[in-house]
């Protein structure tokens, strides 16, 4: 079962931030192929925010073939993602080092590479969905 | 409803109730007593043997003394008109709003599904089938009281109060009229007060001032009692509600400094008192003043005429506080 | 899509005083939404919401709660309308299964089920009599006898306010979990707006009675901007939007203003608002001229960025 938590101050609006965390459970393989995804009241209970909240970030999972709602029994997942070991994808994380030392000499400090990082993520996706609308 | 009105109210209920209780067994027991004692034989007579007698003998003298030195006149016709009405509007009327309002608690009850008009009905309407329910049993046992009795003399003038529909009506309007002040002061305290002064002030206005009224009263003029038929007189058992002296040349209503001026002495020239014997002629005074006493008064026969229309009264003062409770609260009201 | 709460020129005013508690108010609150009513003490919060449940009766106007009056039409709105009144009145004498009995004489679609677990859920005890129980626990008793009418509407005057972190968190917890249960519509006031944040998705906000305010917050956020640039006369700008809240230093000039058209002089720069500076905007009152000229939020490093 994910365990969602919600990062106020992250600058990612509260939706994108359950549906990262689902594909995030999905790729560590917490939850797979059948499970079903806490229920809309569950979470809100827990993080104590606007069920519509929810309901938006189970809709991008549904747009994105990962979940699928059935009216009266739940959300479950359909397919999983790529299983992601640290070990795999090392092309992209050397890049990630070299960038990071980049940052560093340009005196950022850990906050500010988040966020920097978080907004530029953002804008990407927000490009994406532009392009898909 | 019932259920919330029974848990809300229990305890007033209760101590009510017993204090009735109470009275009902005081009432029975005593008048009882009264009765058994009043015709006792004793020494081959009794005290209602005595009263009939136009000249007591000395055992006579002796039993009515001790008759009427150990039982009083209980003269209880202060409660119902006055006490318990105002004690049933305190303690039971109100807290029916007073309470709720001063805990704020009427936002809670007036916004369940009960609509304002039903929860004030049932409750209003409980209360009221309630104390008229346990006061009609007292008045009934007071009345038997009285009827039994008549030892204590009093006409039915005297027990005006007692009998009949009025001390229900006398009950209903202290009630409503706690309900009302709750309702209006929003506060217990201030609602105990207004009740007590509001019913006393009502009962004394209408008691005193309006009563007379009811229908127009008899009313006799005359310069000198001696010289009058006792027909037109008032008799013992009527309500004699006003004497008024008036100068017959002039017109002017003569007031007590004028006359005790003119003719010295009180009592026998300002009282009329057919019944007691004087040896002289206590008017020739005012008579020679040329001055006319007007009575006015009730006769007994109309006691019953007048009980209703009392209780008419009071019963309709009681509706008409329960209406504009019901206004104020659903218009005034937040 | 259904209108779970709608007025027309409405209008309170209080006996014969001179004062309107409430004037000219026009709304129109959809079903499903969970709106904040925020603004100052004294702006007409209570009133409104008092006027919604039925306990008023308006001066002018009209109110509307799923196409019924609530004053005239008592016994058609109350079933649907779950209200709990500021200090969250409750019969303290009585203990919490006694309220729970007098809630189910007194409603037809009471659930007693529902309130029992969810009392049972957060370890209120059914047989302590209410006045023994906390301030937080109060509140949520008050809370589960409303939601276990069923209601389709909830009215909630100042529902947080006198409560603790913890108890605040843990009574919109509850009140989320039955909106997502049964697709409420959830009416809050309160004049903290950082509470509501999370949990609301519309607006409404009260000020001098009248609505200054009336939204979806997505919709809000995004046509209100702060515009910084050099001290200037503010009139051209004033033509095409509305200025809320201004205030100059002797070199710079900052406005938030409420966008009419996606229009702007080349001088000024755009940031956005959030929705506090928004609601405190309207609420009357400036920002210190101590504050940073640039408010230090995210959006700022994306425009640098994106430069």
């Amino acid at each position: 079962m994910i365990d969602f938590h919600l990062d106020e101050h992250s600058g990612v609006p509260p939706y994108l931030q359950i549906v990262q965390q689902v594909k995030q459970s999905l790729r560590l393989g917490m939850i797979g192929v059948g499970d079903r995804l806490p229920t809309v009241r569950e979470v809100v209970e827990r993080l104590v925010i606007n069920p519509n909240t929810v309901l938006k970030a189970y809709r991008e999972l549904e747009y994105e073939g990962l979940v699928s709602s059935r009216p009266g029994q739940g959300t479950f997942v359909l397919r999983t993602l790529a299983l992601m070991s640290l070990s795999s994808h090392a092309f992209l994380r050397r890049g990630l080092v070299r960038w990071l030392q980049s940052a560093r000499e340009a005196e950022l400090d850990d906050e500010s590479i988040l966020a920097l990082f978080n907004a530029t993520l953002w804008d990407s996706r927000a490009a994406e969905s532009e392009g898909r609308a | 409803m019932i259920w919330l009105i029974w848990k809300q109210h229990r305890f007033e209920v209760l101590v009510i109730a017993l204090a009735l209780a109470f009275m009902a067994v005081y009432l029975i027991r005593d008048g009882l007593a009264i009765g058994a004692a009043y015709y006792q034989v004793v020494h081959g007579t009794s005290v209602a043997a005595c009263q009939l007698q136009q000249n007591p003998s000395a055992i006579c003298s002796t039993l009515q003394a001790n008759f009427f030195d150990t039982y009083e006149d209980p003269n209880f016709d202060l409660l119902p008109p006055l006490i318990l009405p105002v004690l049933v509007g305190i303690f039971l009327g109100v807290p029916l709003l007073a309470r709720e309002m001063e805990q704020g608690t009427f936002r809670l009850i007036w916004t369940q599904s009960v609509t304002q008009r039903r929860w004030l009905l049932v409750k209003v309407g409980t209360q009221l089938v309630i104390t008229l329910t346990v006061f009609a049993i007292i008045g009934a046992i007071a009345t038997w009281y009285i009827a039994q009795n008549g030892i204590f003399g009093g006409s039915g003038w005297d027990n005006f109060d007692v009998v009949g529909a009025v001390p229900l009506a006398d009950m209903a309007f202290g009630l409503a009229l706690g309900i009302a002040a709750g309702a209006f002061t929003r506060h217990t305290v201030w609602a105990n007060a207004v009740t007590l002064f509001g019913y006393t002030a009502a009962r004394y206005v209408i008691g005193v001032w309006v009563r007379p009224y009811y229908l127009p009263p008899y009313s006799t003029g005359l310069f000198d009692p001696y010289q009058t038929t006792p027909q037109t007189l008032p008799g013992k058992q009527d309500w004699v509600t006003a004497i008024t002296w008036t100068d017959h040349t002039t017109g002017q209503t003569l007031t007590d400094d004028q006359m005790r001026q003119a003719c010295g002495g009180p009592a026998g020239l300002f009282r009329h008192l057919p019944s007691a014997p004087q040896p002289l002629n206590p008017f020739s005074c005012s008579h020679a003043q040329g001055w006319l006493q007007t009575i006015t008064w009730q006769p007994i026969d109309r006691v019953w005429l007048f009980q209703g229309i009392e209780s008419i009264l009071f019963f309709a003062l009681t509706a008409g506080l329960l209406w504009l409770t019901y206004w104020w609260i659903r218009t005034r009201v937040s | 899509m259904s209108i779970a709460l709608e007025t027309t020129n409405l209008g309170k005013r209080y006996g014969f005083s001179r004062r309107w508690a409430l004037r000219e108010c026009a709304l129109s609150l959809p079903a499903g939404r969970v709106a904040a009513l925020v603004g100052p003490n004294g702006a007409g919060k209570t009133t409104l919401l008092q006027l919604a449940v039925g306990l008023l009766q308006p001066t002018e106007g009209k109110v509307r709660v799923f196409g019924h009056s609530p004053f005239e039409q008592q016994r058609e709105v109350l079933p649907r309308v779950g209200f709990v009144a500021q200090g969250h009145p409750l019969y303290k004498g009585f203990s919490v299964a006694d309220l729970l009995t007098m809630g189910r004489k007194l409603n037809p679609n009471w659930n007693q089920q529902v309130a029992v677990e969810r009392l049972k859920a957060i370890d209120i005890p059914l047989n302590w009599r209410v006045g023994r129980l906390s301030g937080g626990q109060q509140a949520q008793v008050a809370l589960a006898l409303a939601l276990a009418k069923q209601p389709d509407l909830m009215l909630l005057d100042e529902p947080l306010a006198s409560l603790d972190p913890l108890a605040r968190r843990n009574l919109l917890s509850v009140l989320m979990g039955a909106t997502a249960e049964r697709g409420l519509t959830v009416l809050l006031s309160s004049h903290i707006i950082t509470d509501l944040e999370r949990v609301c998705d519309y607006l409404i906000l009260l000020s001098a009675s009248h609505v200054q305010l009336a939204g979806d917050i997505d919709g809000i956020v995004r046509s209100h901007k702060w515009l910084l640039g050099p001290r200037t006369d503010t009139s051209a700008i004033a033509s095409i939007h509305s200025i809320i809240q201004e205030s100059h230093t002797n070199r710079q000039t900052r406005l938030l203003v409420r966008v009419n058209e996606h229009l702007f002089n080349a001088s000024w720069e755009v940031h956005d608002a959030i929705l506090e500076d928004i609601v405190l905007a309207y609420m009357g009152q400036t920002m210190s001229y101590d504050a940073p000229v640039e408010p230090p939020t995210l959006q700022r490093v994306r425009k640098e960025t994106a430069l």
